[in-house]
């Protein structure tokens, strides 16, 4: 089954420039796949049309079954539910605790209160951080507040994952860890799409890339390791 | 285990309305946490808006007691008639007889000479003096109440054209001056509680705007989420409830305490007219309306505030 479907997808922005041009890929459900190129290549472009942050110029994108291009505008809050969204500047909400940045989307979706108590510190486990929920973002360091951002997005247990650029401001340690992370959430069966200029860490993730330049699929191929070849 | 028996348990809906009243309590406890978090604007912006509720409020108990005033007093359409002098008490009966026969008469009370005096005597120190320079100068006095819709003007002539009668008198003008008087101060009234209702609207307004100016990046952030409108709405229409919660209560507190104020002295002048008049605090019923005013305003102003602002913030 086809988590995501792309047919002829051109996006153009009021003035003017093209930032995709008849791109079609699909991706199936439990697939964890990289999109990389330069910056201005269309990485964002396309991860917001996915997202459901801005809608398509010219034909299809089909995401989780959703028609985005016919999505209402009532309906894009339900169907982002459905997401999770890891950014680059991780988006925390600096005034609040950790507990309370991760259970936003629970809040959002109206879960219990005991049960989300119970899903934000599953959450912050997985990504190694049970134990700073009363922290405030301005107290951690930057892989940790990034790793908060993965939580939050996790928590809500997510069909697709969207990350753009999520180690851009991280060592390569930790960005490695944070790559290891989402692979292992593709595992379990969630569909991850990561954004990533940084093509060393992306080769050695061994999973599917999506090459763009200039708004345009240039390559989409899986890297072997070295005793592969 | 349990979160699956919940729900075969539970139909629906009814989850829906759980779910539904979570996001209710979460919005509105959210909202009385940010009242809390800057106690000093917040507090700031409150007095105003309860100085602009209190204003009218008081106009309207002020007007309420001139209202009662007035009620005890006699109504415009009793007419106070003077025999002449040297009337005897016989005159005066058949006189009294004849006009409650009449069908525009409801009621009719005749005072001798000796209870007028007695009357006058209560009233002020100098009515010994007068008796004793000119023996009881007061003439039989006949007291008309008039049934509703009768022209007292009209009556009054017709009545003092008898030759056993000295003068009539139609109290009724300046009470109907008076009455005039205050239909207007109603109407003024009303009019600057129109402006003091918008003075309110546009507090709670801009105070709800400054807010959603502040928590913008919350606001795109919990939108990427999957935040409806409403969702993203709500936290502000509480808070809009809240500032006009607070703005009620401190308002009738403001009123409570003018009038608490004002009764001692107001007691003291009405007993000088011989009166036993006590101003009139706010009912409960006056307390329910100021605080209904006060919250369909603090609620109105934060529904017109975000109706635009919340839908043109679309996440980055």
């Amino acid at each position: 089954m086809e988590a995501i479907r792309f047919d002829q997808v051109s996006k153009r922005y009021p003035g003017g420039q093209d930032a995709l041009t008849t791109l079609s890929f699909g991706v199936n459900g439990g697939e964890m796949v990289f999109i990389t190129g330069h910056s201005g290549a269309g990485k964002s472009s396309l991860l917001r049309l996915v997202g459901a942050l801005d809608r398509p110029t010219r034909g299809l994108v089909q995401v989780l079954g959703e028609n985005l291009g016919r999505l209402s505008r009532r309906a894009v809050p339900r169907y982002r539910r459905r997401l999770g969204l890891v950014f680059q500047d991780h988006r925390l909400l600096m005034d609040r605790s950790v507990f309370h940045n991760v259970v936003l989307p629970l809040v959002v979706a109206g879960v219990a209160a005991d049960e989300s108590a119970r899903r934000v510190r599953a959450a912050l486990d997985k990504v190694g951080l049970l134990g700073s929920e009363g922290k405030r973002p301005l107290q951690l360091s930057g892989g940790e507040r990034q790793r908060v951002g993965i939580a939050r997005a996790l928590v809500g247990k997510p069909e697709l994952l969207l990350a753009d650029e999520p180690t851009g401001n991280l060592d390569p340690n930790l960005s490695a860890e944070i790559m290891g992370l989402f692979a292992s959430f593709a595992e379990a069966g969630t569909t991850v799409l990561v954004a990533s200029h940084d093509l060393a860490l992306v080769q050695r993730m061994q999973k599917r890339v999506l090459v763009l330049e200039k708004g345009k699929l240039i390559d989409d191929f899986r890297p072997r390791s070295r005793h592969e070849r | 285990m349990r979160a699956s028996r919940r729900a075969v348990g539970e139909s629906a809906w009814r989850q829906s309305l759980r779910g539904w009243l979570r996001a209710h309590g979460f919005a509105l406890f959210s909202a009385f946490g940010r009242l809390l978090q800057r106690p000093l604007d917040q507090g700031l912006t409150i007095t105003v808006l309860a100085v602009a509720l209190t204003l009218p409020a008081l106009g309207l108990v002020a007007l309420e007691n001139g209202g009662k005033l007035l009620a005890g007093a006699a109504r415009p359409s009793d007419l106070l008639l003077f025999m002449i002098e040297g009337a005897s008490a016989e005159l005066s009966a058949d006189l009294a007889d004849r006009l409650r026969g009449d069908p525009r008469v409801v009621a009719v009370e005749t005072r001798s000479p000796d209870e007028a005096l007695a009357e006058f005597r209560a009233l002020s120190g100098f009515a010994d003096a007068l008796v004793e320079a000119q023996g009881n100068p007061l003439p039989w006095v006949l007291s008309l109440r008039l049934r509703e819709g009768t022209d007292p003007a009209a009556l009054a002539e017709e009545i003092r054209a008898a030759p056993e009668v000295d003068a009539v008198t139609f109290e009724g003008a300046w009470l109907q001056r008076l009455e005039a008087s205050l239909r207007l101060a109603r109407r003024a009234l009303w009019l600057l509680g129109g402006l003091l209702a918008t003075a309110v609207l546009l507090v709670v307004g801009n105070t709800v705007r400054l807010e959603i100016a502040t928590r913008q990046e919350e606001i795109e952030v919990v939108k990427l989420i999957g935040a409806s409108d409403a969702f993203v709405r709500r936290p502000f229409l509480y808070g809009g409830l809240w500032l006009g919660l607070s703005a009620g209560l401190l308002a009738t507190l403001l009123v409570s305490a003018t009038l608490w104020a004002l009764g001692p002295p107001a007691r003291e002048l009405a007993l000088s007219y011989g009166s036993s008049f006590e101003l009139e605090g706010l009912r409960l019923q006056q307390v329910v309306v100021l605080m209904a005013v006060a919250l369909a305003l603090g609620w109105l102003g934060a529904f017109l505030a975000t109706a635009q602002r919340l839908r043109a913030i679309d996440p980055r």
